[in-house]
């Protein structure tokens, strides 16, 4: 019971820090108080018109689009091609920078490279074209145009550098760590068809027996050895 | 509801029914996925959110501008990245807030790092990348991003 209660209070400490301060603001600034709370609630606005939809774009790229497909597209042997399509992945999506984490994490499962992770990432900040207008509106038009021709090549480049800086399987492992992120690393391995050759009603259902340790890797019949090899590889 | 918001929005739509259509096993599987993430996520978000609000609250605008006009056109440009670096506002109610700067008299260098940090370092949002990508991937990626940050100003510097 006192374990359970201090893993949830860590899973939670942002938040219950968060709780305290305004708690704190309350009674000694009220007027802090008020205006923060009305801040937020505009920022809440924002992340709710726009969060439900990142995440169910996420789980369809996990469920939809084939490694081979990503790592064609976004690998380490996609080249500027792939640095180009990461400028554009990132440039067309809406939302903050924190939108853009769940999308690209499930890229990177997929086998993006680190490198097109932080162009598509940086470019998601950045790269607006309606963004361009207003800029340009406020700031001229040569501060835009400035701006942006110095930061293209700076994103590309902070993508080869923190490539070279990072190693992608540890990366991989914070970005699955917790049943639920072995589970839909597992889900994502798994062909889809939901024929229940395994014993299980779903792929989801097997995929959550296996993070559980109640399965073996082994009873995917589409799936086949390959399947069962790359399962084998992240358990 | 601004015009990219709507596409993400009609983008998901179109997904979903898309994917309905072709398998409706697998769209709900997609669907658990994305709720899974949404749960884990969520809370962080709300708790980062929040806090930012508040520090909105407690650190008037007004000493920003006068920390962004002095007379070290480099000292200008790294409290312009650095402020941008703790910030989260929307972009476009980023725009007018460095025109009205510069108008009060801060460097346009300053206003580029103050933009370009805003955009691409998160120290709010750090926890959650963190999260999703490690520990080292983030502080790589972020202090890599504040470094070109402060190389881009300096350079809209030359060209301006």
């Amino acid at each position: 019971m006192i374990a359970k209660a201090k893993t949830l209070a860590k899973e939670n400490k942002l938040i219950l820090f968060a709780l305290l301060a305004y708690l704190l603001a309350l009674i000694f600034r009220p007027d802090v108080f008020f205006k923060g709370l009305k801040t937020t609630g505009g920022y809440l606005k924002e992340m709710i018109e726009i969060l439900p939809a990142v995440f169910v774009i996420s789980g369809l790229i996990d469920v939809w689009v084939s490694r081979e497909t990503i790592i064609r597209a976004f690998g380490s042997g996609a080249g500027l091609k792939g640095k180009l399509g990461a400028v554009l992945v990132g440039s067309i999506s809406a939302g903050p920078i924190y939108a853009a984490f769940p999308v690209t994490q499930a890229l990177l499962r997929k086998g993006a490279s680190l490198a097109n992770i932080v162009v598509i990432l940086s470019a998601w900040a950045v790269v607006k074209a309606p963004m361009l207008v207003v800029e340009s509106k406020f700031l001229g038009f040569r501060f835009m145009l400035t701006r942006y021709l110095l930061t293209l090549p700076g994103i590309m480049l902070i993508g080869y550098l923190t490539e070279k800086a990072v190693n992608r399987s540890h990366v991989l492992r914070a970005a699955q760590s917790g049943v639920d992120g072995i589970r839909d690393e597992l889900i994502a391995q798994l062909p889809g068809h939901n024929c229940g050759s395994c014993g299980y009603k779903s792929c989801g259902q097997y995929a959550e027996a296996l993070a559980e340790g109640e399965a073996e890797p082994d009873l995917c019949r589409p799936g086949g050895g390959e399947v069962a090899e790359r399962l084998r590889e992240i358990l | 509801m601004s015009l990219t918001t709507l596409l993400l929005l009609i983008g998901a739509g179109i997904g979903l029914v898309w994917s309905f259509i072709k398998d409706r096993g697998k769209t709900i599987e997609s669907i658990r996925v994305a709720k899974s993430r949404f749960v884990g996520t969520a809370v962080e978000i709300v708790g980062v959110l929040a806090l930012v609000g508040l520090f909105f609250a407690f650190v008037p605008p007004n000493s920003i501008k006068e920390l962004l006009g002095g007379a070290n056109v480099f000292l200008s440009g790294l409290y312009g990245s650095l402020i941008g670096t703790v910030t989260i506002i929307p972009a476009f109610v980023a725009f007018p807030l460095s025109a009205s700067l510069v108008e009060k008299g801060a460097h346009l260098v300053a206003v580029a790092a103050f933009i370009t940090t805003l955009t691409m370092v998160g120290f709010a949002t750090a926890p959650i990348e963190m999260d999703h990508f490690g520990k080292r991937f983030t502080l790589v990626r972020n202090g890599l991003s504040f470094a070109f940050a402060l190389v881009i100003a300096m350079g809209m510097m030359i060209f301006l």
